[in-house]
């Protein structure tokens, strides 16, 4: 017994450590982009002479959606004989097959990509089949319900002027943000985590991520690195950690912004939040050695290694309160004798807690906003939500890691009207 | 107790609940969906501006008029004059309008508003403007300054020390042969002094492909001129002096510095010499496009 | 070359109205660091001095509660060497077996009609869960091992005032250090001492308000209850009103903010 309590206390301070080192990075972020230095992308590079482009965008049952993003990369500044745009309809039971043909036939560079029969579902798999008919050097990808305006796709490619640029990832804004509590509160978590997450760590040489949509990558280097693993559902989290394993890096491309369609259901949100941890953890799992074996500095392998166990963090957490409740009900609370001690282990409760308002908090007044700042507090319900889905995700990945069974794609529904 | 109690949770979340069903900041942020980037942005929406003010004014009554209030902006009335070959004088609360085909100031000329030539505008006494918009050639005799953007749709061409805004534009060739500072020049050609020379190209030493560096770099000719193919990046400075032909961009997260015989670009297409921090330019340079700095831009002849 | 010097207005031209919405990218916010360290280093003395009377604060905290729940006397207990620590001591009670057993079948029908039904948004349903899962939890254990409960109320009432205690001396430096990031004009400055004084007597009277309710309960209603007071209503809940004051405050000065250009530069 006396052992078990030195091991359930040991793992609360550890825990207690994990959760400090993420407040000290919360705050960090949060003053480089208030005070530091901010590096910003290439794109203030002009050249005519832009590369041949091919853009990407995964689509199952997208009927709501399509034509949207459709138009708007028909309505790209960028030159149409340097463009080809490739819908890739995977195995869609609605209209999406009908509106992509629609589109194919009025401009010849829509190129569609059909994947039927028994060719495995999923973003990952359908990237791959699409890689191989794709004709441009640089790969962009959308999700489909991203509207991205005129100028985007120049201002994404440009940045790989820099050879050693392998992937770049623009910021991702809701446009159905007034929809209901759920957007309102998603357009504030988006706001903190590319206005200050994002622009941080792209400012300070880490790990900026490159995100699998608003993004772009180098066709060779993933062809290289043997095509997108099939069995992670976050190739993006994976090809972020592959390009800096192997010597390149991701530019974070602030000013290119991109309207994309937040989920307004909370049900949808659970099942993306989940996948999302699903994915992650994979990458977890697959990449954090790796990270530590590689040329990187110390300080990007611990950005990275920080970034790894975002999605794993809610279930340590988790853990912790299992943890806590057996030692209350053990008479152990005073976790060690020292009352400074106890004093620290409580208090980074509330502020632990705080930490990542505070990084919303202040991307939000960047971006100019006012009454939605007044917002924040609604988080307290939304922690446990998070947690909870975010661990089962977690479960899902050491799940299917162990089993290697294939993990299913969930799509995320749309909710647009015409 | 609890009464209390709840109210004291409750508290510090009416701001929110009253912004939840007011929904007074539900927007979403703006994104302008016809964004793409163009350096002739300035000279462009003002005259858009512009045209669409003056076509509320009586086309005939215009050419007889001296001065005219025109709705602008959303604020209130701005004031334009006209003149018709010769210009000058101080209208520090006026916009300038030039009508002549070619004109000429014929003495200094002061605004704190835009002067606009509807022809070629030669400047030969020290003018002084926010932004100027000429329709045909520029050319500057005497000092100028323009504190935003100077938008020409012929040639530019200075000739006296300038202070050049945060944006130069020209649709042809702009050639400078005086000290200037600037933040972003765009022509088609830009020539730093006068002295480039075809034949300095002869038999160069080549490299392909693009170069990379962590570090400052200095790229240095003596005997033999040297053809990069490719794109120069740096995350320090970058110094490039010499007969050296950059066929690509030019991009350093710090400065630049481009002296004597350096050529960035070709003709016919558009390259780019980007320093974040400062681009400094001594003659005789040639880019063919766009030089933009967010910091201090320099040159010196 | 240098400037003729005429004195232009600050840009206000119409093309610096169209830039400001589509610039958030590079956009920042002027600081004066001068400033910013001089709210830190007031921020930490106030936190320093909080720590160094530590009893004081615990006796006020104390005799605040024993004003609003008058059936506790004010006890003490050396924590460091000669330093002393006021709690409120009080008697509890442990649980019947019936209500123990009636707070079981509530938690049980609760979590089920949850399950059952989706009519409550997922989060809430999932905080109430929480709750519940907790309290039933203690109602098992009490059902099996109550005569074995380890707590006595003064146990409890020391663990809450020294961690509420916590929280005041930490207010003052890590919410400062949040608020002190503002420091680009001197009614900026203002509006931080406010909201920081603001957060602190909110801190103060909300332990107070919760430390004389929970001791209430727990003589009242039993120790059924205090598992729910360490881990929903505890410390984590402290967030909701640092958040919440803190969205205001920002709210308020980003409403000036955004209207006055002399307060952000751009990267270009």
């Amino acid at each position: 017994m006396a052992l078990l309590i030195i091991f359930l206390k040991t793992y609360i301070m550890l825990l207690v450590f994990i959760i400090t080192a993420y407040i000290f990075r919360h705050y960090l972020f949060t003053y480089n982009r208030a005070f530091g230095e901010q590096k910003v992308s290439y794109h203030d590079i002009l050249d005519s002479e832009m590369t041949y482009v091919s853009a990407l965008i995964p689509m199952h049952n997208e009927e709501k959606v399509a034509k949207y993003i459709l138009s708007a990369l028909v309505d790209q500044d960028y030159p149409k004989d340097k463009l080809e745009i490739i819908p890739m309809n995977d195995h869609s039971t609605d209209k999406t097959k009908e509106i992509v043909e629609d589109f194919a036939k009025k401009y010849p560079f829509i190129k569609p990509l059909h994947r039927l029969g028994d060719e495995p579902r999923g973003k990952p798999a359908a990237l791959n089949d699409a890689l191989k008919i794709a004709k441009g050097e640089i790969i962009v990808v959308y999700d489909a319900d991203y509207i991205p305006p005129k100028g985007q796709l120049r201002e994404l490619v440009v940045n790989f002027s820099d050879p050693d640029v392998g992937a770049v990832m623009g910021r991702v804004v809701p446009i159905n943000a007034g929809k209901n509590l759920l957007t309102r509160l998603l357009d504030l978590e988006r706001a903190g985590g590319y206005q200050v997450d994002q622009q941080a760590r792209y400012n300070l040489d880490l790990i900026p991520q490159y995100g699998g949509t608003v993004g772009a990558f180098r066709k060779s280097l993933v062809l290289e690195f043997g095509g997108f693993d099939t069995s992670i559902l976050a190739e993006d989290t994976e090809l972020t950690f592959r390009l800096f394993v192997n010597g390149y890096k991701v530019v974070y491309a602030n000013k290119a912004e991109c309207y994309e369609e937040a989920p307004e259901d909370w049900r949808v949100r659970a099942r993306q939040i989940r996948r999302w941890s699903h994915g992650h953890n994979q990458v977890l799992f697959k990449y954090l050695v790796p990270l530590w074996r590689s040329n990187l500095s110390f300080l990007q392998k611990l950005d990275g290694t920080l970034l790894l166990f975002i999605y794993a963090v809610p279930f340590l957490l988790l853990l912790g309160i299992v943890d806590s409740l057996i030692l209350f009900f053990l008479g152990e609370m005073e976790i060690l004798s020292g009352f400074w001690i106890l004093l620290g282990v409580v208090a980074y409760n509330t502020f632990g807690n705080f930490a990542p308002f505070f990084q919303i908090g202040f991307a939000v007044f960047l971006d100019g906003g006012v009454e939605r700042l007044r917002l924040l507090p609604i988080f307290y319900f939304i922690f446990l939500f998070n947690a909870w889905y975010t661990s089962l995700g977690f479960i899902d990945a050491v799940r299917t890691t162990i089993t290697k069974k294939q993990a299913v794609w969930h799509k995320t529904e749309r909710f647009r009207s015409a | 107790m609890i009464f209390i109690f709840l109210l004291l949770i409750l508290i510090p979340f009416i701001p929110a609940l009253v912004e939840l069903a007011v929904k007074k900041d539900k927007d979403p942020l703006i994104i302008k969906q016809d964004y793409s980037k163009d350096p002739a942005f300035f000279g462009k929406s003002f005259s858009k501006i512009l045209e669409e003010a003056i076509s509320k004014v009586d086309i005939e009554l215009l050419d007889s008029l001296k001065s005219i209030d025109i709705p602008l902006s959303s604020d209130k009335p701005e004031k334009l004059i006209f003149f018709t070959n010769e210009v000058g004088g101080k209208h520090p609360r006026s916009i300038v309008f030039v009508r002549g085909q070619e004109s000429k100031t014929v003495e200094p000329l002061t605004t704190n508003k835009e002067v606009i030539a509807y022809g070629s505008l030669r400047i030969e006494h020290s003018t002084f403007a926010r932004s100027m918009l000429i329709f045909g050639n520029l050319e500057v005799k005497a000092p100028l300054e323009v504190a935003r953007w100077i938008h020409v749709e012929g040639e530019a061409t200075i000739k006296a020390p300038s202070i050049l805004g945060i944006n130069f534009y020209s649709s042809e060739k702009i050639t400078i042969d005086a000290s200037c500072t600037f933040t972003r020049i765009y022509a088609k050609e830009i020539n730093i002094g006068w002295g480039i020379k075809k034949s300095s190209f002869n038999n160069p030493a080549r490299i392909e492909g693009n170069i990379k560096s962590k570090e400052a770099m200095s790229i240095k000719t003596a005997d033999r001129s040297l053809i990069i193919e490719g794109n120069i990046i740096s995350e320090k400075d970058i110094i490039i002096e010499g007969d050296v032909w950059v066929k690509g961009n030019i991009f350093s997260h710090e400065g630049v510095v481009i002296i004597k015989g350096v050529v960035v670009g070709m003709e016919g297409a558009i390259k780019s010499v980007v320093g974040k921090k400062s681009v400094i330019m001594e003659g005789n340079t040639k880019i063919y496009g766009y030089v933009h700095t967010d910091g201090e831009g320099i040159i010196k002849v | 070359m240098k400037s003729m010097g005429l004195g232009l207005e600050p840009l206000k031209s119409f093309e610096v109205n169209k830039v400001i919405d589509y610039a958030r990218f590079g956009r920042l916010l002027k600081n004066d660091k001068a400033l910013f360290f001089m709210q830190m280093f007031l921020y930490f003395c106030v936190s320093f001095y909080l720590v160094s009377h530590i009893s004081s604060i615990s006796y006020l905290l104390s005799i605040t509660s024993n004003f609003i729940f008058t059936e506790a006397s004010i006890n003490k207990k050396e924590i460091v060497d000669g330093v002393y620590f006021y709690f409120l001591s009080s008697s509890g009670r442990l649980p019947t077996y019936l209500e123990t057993l009636f707070v079981l079948l509530v938690c049980i029908l609760v979590l089920f009609f949850n399950y059952k039904f989706d009519f409550i948004p997922r989060p809430f349903k999932i905080w109430l869960n929480f709750v519940f899962l907790i309290l039933m939890l203690s109602s098992v254990y009490f059902l099996l091992f109550g005569y074995a409960f380890p707590y006595t109320i003064d146990d409890f009432s020391i663990l809450y005032a020294i961690a509420q205690v916590g929280i005041f001396t930490l207010i003052p430096f890590l919410f400062g250090f949040s608020i002190a990031l503002f420091s680009f004009s001197w009614w900026v400055l203002i509006a931080n001492f406010l909201t920081f004084i603001l957060s602190l007597a909110y801190s103060f009277v909300f332990a107070a308000v919760r430390y004389a309710l929970f001791l209430y309960i727990l003589k009242n209603y039993s120790f059924l209850w205090m598992a729910n007071m360490f881990f929903n209503f505890g410390p984590l809940l402290d967030m909701i009103y640092i958040s919440g004051i803190y969205g205001f405050y920002l709210s308020i000065i980003s409403k000036v903010a955004k209207k006055n250009l002399r307060y952000w530069k751009w990267l270009y």
